[in-house]
């Protein structure tokens, strides 16, 4: 992709947007925990890709300072504005594309409910850490060099990032999945 | 001995190296405690792939959506990317005389010795550090004979070389020619030292 040097031009662009949005969207809707927030994070992240005319040795390197613009950006959001449970839940239900009024459905959709409401209570030093392992399928040592953090520290920050949603789940008395 | 929780969760993530894998894989295969932890962990991953898949419509429209609100910035990309890019041969007094064969403009533009020094140094302390290649774009035109600007167009400051090459519509290659009774010094390196031979009576032992 970007073979070449110089910043990106529109094809180029176009064509990292495809490789890398639904990862971003994910990245940041689950760091966020608002999926409102999360929409303008990553067109702001793809913004600022364009106005500072960077320029990237490789896709790879395109794709990681996107993730790590959007992860904080995500961060900051959560910061302020504390956690929009709520409306995380609302806006989740009303995109679905089919309401489907079957048993099944309707308890995949509370469990997925109550796990993005456990998820987004972790805290902001865990969650980004879960989130890029469990929905980026990154390596530590990607997340390490994303977060900048050492892969010892990733190891660590996973490890307790899954005990505490553990711990989430066992004082609302519900077994994991 | 059971292997620690933290070194269970490294070892469903694939980041535990071998040997240390197989002897975890051969662990829990019998032992009753480390199963549970793991089927507490692996249900954790399933219940987040199933969270994601249950997002996953609403995801896609988002994608949908932001691919429309970039598009008007990403046109602009288009636009903003600059046509012509100088090309900066420095010549020194070594090559001066070899002949080169771009196909575009060419220009010799001999510049007073400090200007051209602080230039060249600049130019190529740049290019060492610059993380850059070539740009993706339009293959540079083969440009005609009657193209070539006039050879003697001299300039004699950075400022008018600099104004010359943005005037230029194609891409332009410049040369520099550095007197030919330059020396350049690495900064710190003490003259003595090079101008003072040194020998040994009876030579070195």
């Amino acid at each position: 992709m970007f073979s070449e040097g110089g910043p990106p031009g529109e094809a180029e662009l176009r064509a990292l947007y495809e490789a890398t949005a639904p990862l971003l969207v994910r990245i940041a809707t689950r760091i966020a925990g608002s999926p409102e927030a999360a929409e303008d994070i990553v067109h702001e992240s793809f913004i600022k890709l364009f106005e500072k005319r960077m320029s990237f040795a490789t896709a790879d390197d395109a794709k990681y300072w996107l993730i790590r613009v959007v992860k904080n950006g995500a961060l900051n959001h959560a910061k302020r504005k504390g956690r929009e449970a709520r409306a995380y839940e609302r806006w989740w239900r009303g995109e679905r594309a089919v309401a489907d009024s079957a048993d099944h459905e309707v308890i995949q959709t509370d469990e997925a409910g109550r796990m993005r409401r456990l998820l987004a209570k972790l805290p902001d030093n865990l969650r980004p850490v879960l989130v890029l392992k469990e929905y980026g399928g990154m390596s530590y040592r990607e997340i390490g060099r994303v977060l900048g953090i050492s892969e010892g520290n990733v190891k660590i920050r996973a490890f307790r990032a899954r005990e505490a949603l553990l711990a989430l789940y066992e004082k609302e008395g519900i077994d994991v999945p | 001995m059971c292997p620690d929780r933290g070194l269970l969760s490294a070892w469903i993530d694939g980041e535990v190296p071998s040997p240390w894998n197989g002897r975890i894989d051969a662990h829990v295969a019998s032992c009753a405690a480390c199963a549970a932890r793991l089927k507490a962990f692996r249900g954790l991953s399933a219940g987040l792939a199933a969270e994601g898949a249950a997002a996953s419509e609403a995801e896609r429209a988002m994608v949908d959506r932001l691919r429309e609100s970039l598009a008007p910035a990403f046109s602009r990309a288009a636009a903003a990317q600059a046509p012509a890019r100088p090309v900066l041969r420095v010549a020194t007094p070594a090559t001066a005389g070899r002949p080169s064969r771009p196909a575009w403009g060419r220009v010799s533009l001999p510049l007073p010795l400090a200007a051209a020094a602080a230039f060249a140094v600049v130019f190529l302390a740049g290019l060492a550090l610059a993380n850059f290649i070539r740009p993706a774009g339009p293959a540079p035109v083969a440009v005609a004979a009657s193209d070539i600007v006039n050879p003697a167009a001299g300039a004699s400051s950075m400022e008018e070389l600099i104004r010359f090459i943005e005037s230029q519509d194609a891409q332009v290659s410049v040369t520099i020619h550095i007197p030919g009774d330059a020396t350049f010094e690495a900064p710190g390196q003490p003259l003595i030292m090079k101008s003072t031979p040194v020998s040994v009576p009876g030579g070195l032992r």
